[in-house]
């Protein structure tokens, strides 16, 4: 899923202090079950506005609202009789949100009020890591099933680097060595041998590198 | 010094702290009026948003009443409300509202003078603090 | 079988809290119950205590002690002796005396739990209690440390009031001791009692200085042996020591305690104030009816009970638990009442004073717009004028209906004021809801409602100067509750009449006996190919008992038993379901089975730890314990012609890899001690122990080692005793650190035996398949409720044996029997209810994202994949709300205590 964390409350009042009616936007998707932008979020951003107002004696109107998600157009229509009535609109759904809600209704002013973080996925409830860096192109299988790319801090492919110590990266003691699990991994499958053929490079034009990214797929399209 | 009555809302375990008033029942201690009960059946149930609600509505503090950690009923339920509570702390430093505004105290039925001791405690702390809206 | 038993109500003597368990336990399997109590009020000892170890409890107590007042089937007798008892068991005619007048009752059975008394130091002049006015009883500190205690928890000595800055406790006042005071036992508890009251003095005031003066710290029980540790954490302060003389400090009111240390060093110490640790006996009164009666007593006046029998008396249909029977603390004395009741309907058909209660079925009124009754309960000492400030108020709030009192009969007067005022939802205001729940609930049904309709509004802790607003505000928040309240869905599920007991040792087997007895099939699942479990190791109970002779028995009872399966070398894989219908799949040899049971009996059993010291499985002369008892019983000459034998204790027990206390193991020595030297009077033989645990009248016996000669050492566990093998295998040379000589010693071994740590046998594993917990130690954690012994964290399974924690065989079959006793509560009945005060998942707003399944305490949620949601069974379900708040996409609802009430709660709170 995409993991994103909030946005301290204090950036997201300076980003609304100008505006009087705002809508609060969740989204049921990644962020809610990563718990920074589902129903629950809305109401908790939506009372904290209202609780900061109050103490400053402000006029305000917060409307809460969640879709079912906020990166299918369907969805993000659904706000259509509503968005007019609200000069700010808050989207915490990942970044994807925001841009959707943008594009649909390009006349409001949409904030995001939350900061996408990777894809990943949830060790045990409230920690979450990442796995996946969408370079366009998997190559996990040569690696034991382990990302290098995501994982290591230098996205290196030929691992590990002079920064590995005692299994960890150099960059943090917190921060596992991906590549000193590979070779683990490796040698417990008895291929550590796979890790010395060459392998052409990799091309980065499927990733970031070859520019914003489309799919089509025509079996799908109209 | 002032004669400012804050207002604060309690969330209370019915176990523990339901005990612990029999105890200041019995002790003849009495809650000050301006700190008002809300039972839940264990602290765990309390929500983040639950705790900020209050504040909406115009109190001035806010607790969360619960058994010793060692002997939650539920084994983990005021564990649960205590990291809420300190969260809560972090979202009213943001919002400028002290955060000593919320707090969590853990009572047992065997020191039930505590439920009313808290409930003073509580109201003199955030009596120092000042009304939470200025008028 | 079953038409062949008498039938009859019992007498339950004593209202402390084995009377009130063995009253309540007795109530719901049906019989009807006279608890007579010779003072005032029901509770005994414990509303004396300040705080029950380890937890605070004292939020349970007072919930029973209601809950018998309330129960038709209980008639509660205070104030009340007996004077006499005649006839046999199925038709006794008891004579009770009440202050003026005398009374005859025919009872079935009878069960004795007429508790203890502590000693009374003042008969003797070693403890100056009565010329020192700083020198207490502990029970007296208990009182002090009590908020409704006369100093209202304030700690202040008595002759002038000041904080005390340093006090001392002294253990075994009134205990293991024939010289003074006729109390060769050891009272057990102490050593509990003294590190809870110096903990919760620790908790009053961190400064105050607690120094324990002891000689044995005995902290053998489930837990127990982790609370010491937090309490030397703490800066609780130990001293092995012996007392001579408490005398005061010239010119003050302080106190000398003159005392010698381990190594026989004459010391001296002043503080502030004494606290003498005083011993337990059976109360004078029970001992007086017991002799009246017939039933046989022990050579410490406790009630003798029959071998391998732990609640029996010698008199056929007389029972007895609690501290009557042995000094026992709170959780065995919870055990032993309850195992009373699968005894007494191993022989008494119940007769109930009370028919079971029909309800009418719920009528639609809940569905209709919410109209409620506020009724008010006010107790004695309450202003009457209260009354008409509720009603008056009440009246005037939305969604009220009508408001009365009520008194007398709390829930008949409910039922029929809900009738007449036609209402569906229930507000009630009392000095106690907690304690008025089932009556409430009750009187819901009784009205065709659903029970659940109802909020409580507290009485206490109001401030008469302020009095209005804070009725006004409490109700107002109970009337805006109830009008939220939407009926839960309640199910009434078939029982399933069959149970599951995992394990065939001496508890598993006992629990299937009790619970086929009663008619109801039972499977016994067992890994090993031969039953008896760690049994089959234990030559002699400490009592002297022969253990194989009862197991034979034992197995031949359940081998003969229709209603019994057995299934040996097969093992539990998977279980799902909620009490009254289990489903549990069993391994049978590659075989898969599955089984149908409305409750589980957990008594997976304990072995002993193969240790890595000591030489163990290099030299052929260092014995396990448990092979120590399987030679005597084999080859007992090979044993008892040694010249020199040694028991080294606490191998891998009390220490950092395994920090609990195997608690038999002292006890295992001394016994085999006594037992060697009587075959062979010039053994030497030598215990080597860390504290000699040889806790209640278990200290008999090591008396009567030392006087046979055994000599014991104590050792540090930083300076163990060491082996060296000498003539090859044949011999070993010990060295032990003397404590008291503070000098090494050698001498040479025949043999040694390693009494290792006692661990569950698979614990974790079946903790995974049912879903239970586990305490720090890996055994079987007791329901979290609290006073629940034999109930594990998950509703229909019970747990007992060394699976709990480390005990002798005879408190083991204490627990399986109380285990089953709480098994036949589920089975008597032909359904039961499920829903309430549950968590409910709305599926179609279920993000299946398993926060659910990560928070439960008790893991109760799963994801059904079938309907794409997670499933939270109502059986299982606690009703604590922690996964209502945690669910991210508010998924998960609980009516009783919907978002809808808390969120709009503080803006009802704060209108005025």
């Amino acid at each position: 899923m995409i993991v994103a964390e909030p946005k301290p409350i204090k950036e997201l009042l300076e980003m609304v202090k100008d505006f009087n009616r705002i809508l609060v936007v969740g989204c049921k998707g990644c962020v809610t079950v990563c718990n920074v932008g589902g129903a629950k979020e809305v109401a908790i951003l939506a009372s904290s506005i209202r609780i900061s107002r109050k103490k400053m004696a402000q006029e305000i109107e917060v409307e809460e609202h969640t879709l079912e998600r906020q990166c299918d157009p369907e969805y993000v229509d659904e706000l259509k009789d509503m968005i007019g009535d609200y000069d700010a609109v808050i989207s915490i759904a990942c970044g994807v949100g925001p841009q959707f809600l943008s594009e649909r209704y390009p006349s409001s002013r949409i904030f995001p009020g939350v900061n996408t973080q990777f894809m990943g996925g949830a060790e045990e409830h409230g920690i979450w890591s990442e796995r996946c860096a969408g370079c366009g192109t998997c190559v996990v299988h040569y690696f034991g099933g382990l990302c290098p790319i995501a994982r290591c801090s230098k996205s290196l492919l030929n691992g590990p680097c002079g920064g590995s110590a005692n299994g960890k990266c150099e960059i943090s003691k917190d921060v596992e060595c991906i590549w000193d699990l590979i070779v683990r991994k490796m040698m417990e499958q008895d291929r550590l041998d796979e890790l010395i053929e060459f392998k052409p490079p990799k091309s980065w034009i499927t990733a970031r590198d070859g520019g914003p990214r489309r799919m089509i797929r025509e079996e799908l399209v109209k | 010094m002032n004669d400012f009555k804050p207002q604060i809302v309690a969330f209370c375990c019915s176990n523990c702290a339901s005990s612990a008033a029999n105890v200041a029942e019995g002790m003849k201690k009495a809650l000050p009026d301006n700190v008002k009960i809300i039972q839940i059946p264990c602290t765990g149930r309390v929500e983040i948003l639950h705790l900020l609600k209050p504040f909406e509505e115009g109190a001035d503090g806010v607790y969360v009443a619960g058994c010793q950690e060692d002997s939650c009923q539920y084994v983990s339920g005021i564990a649960k409300a205590t990291k809420r509570v300190t969260h809560v702390k972090k979202i009213l430093e943001e919002l400028s509202i002290e955060p000593d505004r919320i707090d969590v105290f853990n009572l047992s039925a065997g020191k039930g003078q505590e439920f009313v001791e808290v409930a003073y405690e509580m109201v003199n702390k955030v009596k120092e603090l000042g009304p939470f809206l200025q008028a | 079988m079953s038409q062949e038993k008498p039938k009859g109500p019992v007498m339950v003597i004593g209202g402390g809290i084995a009377g009130i368990q063995a009253a309540l336990s007795l109530s719901d399997a049906g019989y009807g119950v006279h608890l007579i109590e010779s003072t005032g009020s029901l509770g005994g000892m414990i509303p004396k205590l300040h705080r029950i170890y380890p937890l605070c409890a004292c939020c349970k107590v007072n919930p029973r002690i209601a809950a018998c007042e309330q129960d038709p089937n209980i008639s509660v007798m205070l104030n009340t002796k007996v004077s006499g008892l005649t006839g046999d068991f199925g038709n006794f005619s008891v004579t009770l005396e009440t202050e003026n007048q005398k009374k005859e009752l025919q009872v079935g059975a009878v069960v004795l739990a007429a508790g203890i008394e502590t000693f009374d130091p003042a008969e003797h002049e070693t403890y100056p209690h009565e010329q020192f006015p700083n020198v207490i009883t502990s029970v007296e500190y208990e009182q002090i440390q009590k908020p409704l205690g006369p100093e209202a928890g304030i700690l202040k000595r008595p002759s002038d009031g000041k904080t005390p800055a340093k006090i001392a406790w002294l253990q075994c006042v009134g205990s293991r001791d024939i010289n003074q005071c006729d109390a060769p036992y050891c009272s057990s508890v102490c050593c509990m009692y003294a590190l809870k009251e110096a903990v919760n003095t620790k908790d009053f005031d961190e400064d105050i200085e607690t120094t324990i003066f002891y000689m044995d710290m005995r902290t053998h029980g489930k837990g127990f042996e982790d609370y010491l540790n937090s309490a030397i954490d703490r800066d609780v302060r130990l001293i092995r020591s012996r007392v001579h003389t408490v005398d005061t400090v010239p010119e003050s009111d302080d106190l000398l305690i003159r005392y010698a240390d381990e190594s026989g060093h004459p010391e001296e110490e002043s503080f502030d104030m004494v606290v003498l640790s005083v011993g337990v006996r059976p109360g004078g009164e029970a001992i007086e009816i017991a002799n009246k009666i017939g039933v046989n007593l022990t050579a410490d006046h406790f009630v003798n009970t029959e071998p391998f029998k732990p609640v029996s008396t010698n008199v056929p249909g007389i029972f007895v638990c609690g501290g009557l029977s042995g000094p026992h603390d709170i959780g065995q004395s919870l055990v032993q009442a309850t195992a009373t009741v699968s005894e007494i309907a191993s022989i008494l058909s119940p007769e109930p004073f009370a028919a079971p209660k029909k309800y009418p079925n719920a009528s639609e009124a809940a569905d209709e717009d919410p109209e409620i009754l506020l009724a008010y309960h006010l107790c004695p000492g309450m202003a009457p004028e209260l009354g008409a400030e509720i009603e008056g108020y009440a009246l005037k709030t939305p969604g009220v209906k009508a408001a009365s009192r009520v008194e007398g009969d709390i829930s008949g007067a409910l039922t029929d004021q809900l009738k007449e005022a036609g209402a569906n939802r229930l507000v009630f205001a009392s000095c106690s809801p907690v304690i008025h729940k089932n009556l409430i609930e009750d009187a819901l049904k009784s009205a065709g409602l659903n029970p659940y309709l109802y909020d409580v509004v507290d009485l206490r802790a109001i401030d008469p100067q302020t009095s209005s607003t804070q009725l006004q505000d409490r109700i107002r928040m109970g009337a805006a509750r109830a009008l939220l309240l939407s009926p839960p869905s309640l199910r009434e599920i078939p029982v399933v009449k069959s149970a599951l007991v995992v394990g065939g040792g001496v508890a598993g087997l006992e629990s299937a006996l009790a619970v086929a007895r009663e008619g109801y099939s039972v499977t016994v699942v067992e890994k090993e190919k031969e039953l008896g479990g760690h049994g089959l190791h234990v030559r002699r109970t400490w009592q002297g008992y022969d253990t194989q002779e009862y197991l034979k028995e034992l197995i031949a009872s359940v081998n003969q038993d229709k209603n019994i399966t057995l299934m040996a070398e097969t093992e539990v894989k998977e279980n799902r379901g909620f009490p009254g219908n289990f489903v549990t799949i069993l391994d049978k040899k590659g075989e898969c089975v599955e089984l149908s049971h409305g409750v589980t009996i957990l008594a997976s059993g304990g072995n002993p730890i193969r240790p890595q010291e000591y030489l163990y499985g290099q030299h052929e002369k260092v014995y396990l314990w448990s092979e120590l008892e399987q030679r005597m019983m084999d080859n007992p000459s090979s044993i008892e012609g040694a010249g020199t034998a040694v028991f080294i204790q606490c191998v891998g027990s009390r220490d950092s890899s395994c920090s609990h206390c195997s608690n038999i193991c002292c006890t295992f020595s001394v016994r085999t001690a006594v037992d060697l030297k009587a075959k062979n009077p010039d053994m030497n033989i030598y215990i080597l122990y860390r504290d000699m645990r040889t806790f209640g009248e278990r200290e008999n016996l090591y008396r009567e080692a030392r006087e046979k000669g055994v000599i014991f050492i104590r050792y540090e566990v930083d300076n163990k005793p060491s082996l060296q093998p000498i003539d090859g295998q044949e011999r070993l040379n010990v060295v032990v650190y003397d404590q008291v000589l503070q000098k090494s010693i050698a001498f040479d071994a025949d043999f040694v035996s390693l009494q290792t740590a006692i661990v569950g046998t698979n614990n974790q594993e079946l903790a995974d398949i049912f879903r239970i917990n586990l305490d720090s130690n890996g055994f079987f954690a007791e329901s979290p409720e609290k006073l629940k012994p034999v109930d594990s964290s998950t509703k229909g399974i019970y747990i007992a044996g060394l699976a709990v924690y480390p005990k002798d065989m005879v408190e083991s079959i204490a627990q399986a029997k109380a285990a089953s006793a709480r098994a036949l509560e589920i089975l008597c009945q032909d359904t039961i209810q499920v829903g309430g005060l549950v968590a409910e998942v709305m599926a179609e707003k279920c993000a299946v994202c398993c926060t659910c399944v990560r928070t439960c305490p008790f893991n109760v949620p799963v994801i059904d994949h079938e309907t794409g949601a997670a499933c939270i069974d109502p059986g299982l379900c606690q009703g604590c709300g922690m996964c209502v708040a945690e669910c991210p996409g508010k998924a998960i609802t609980m009516s009783t205590c919907s978002d809808q009430m808390l969120t709009q709660a503080p803006s009802v709170l704060l209108a005025t």
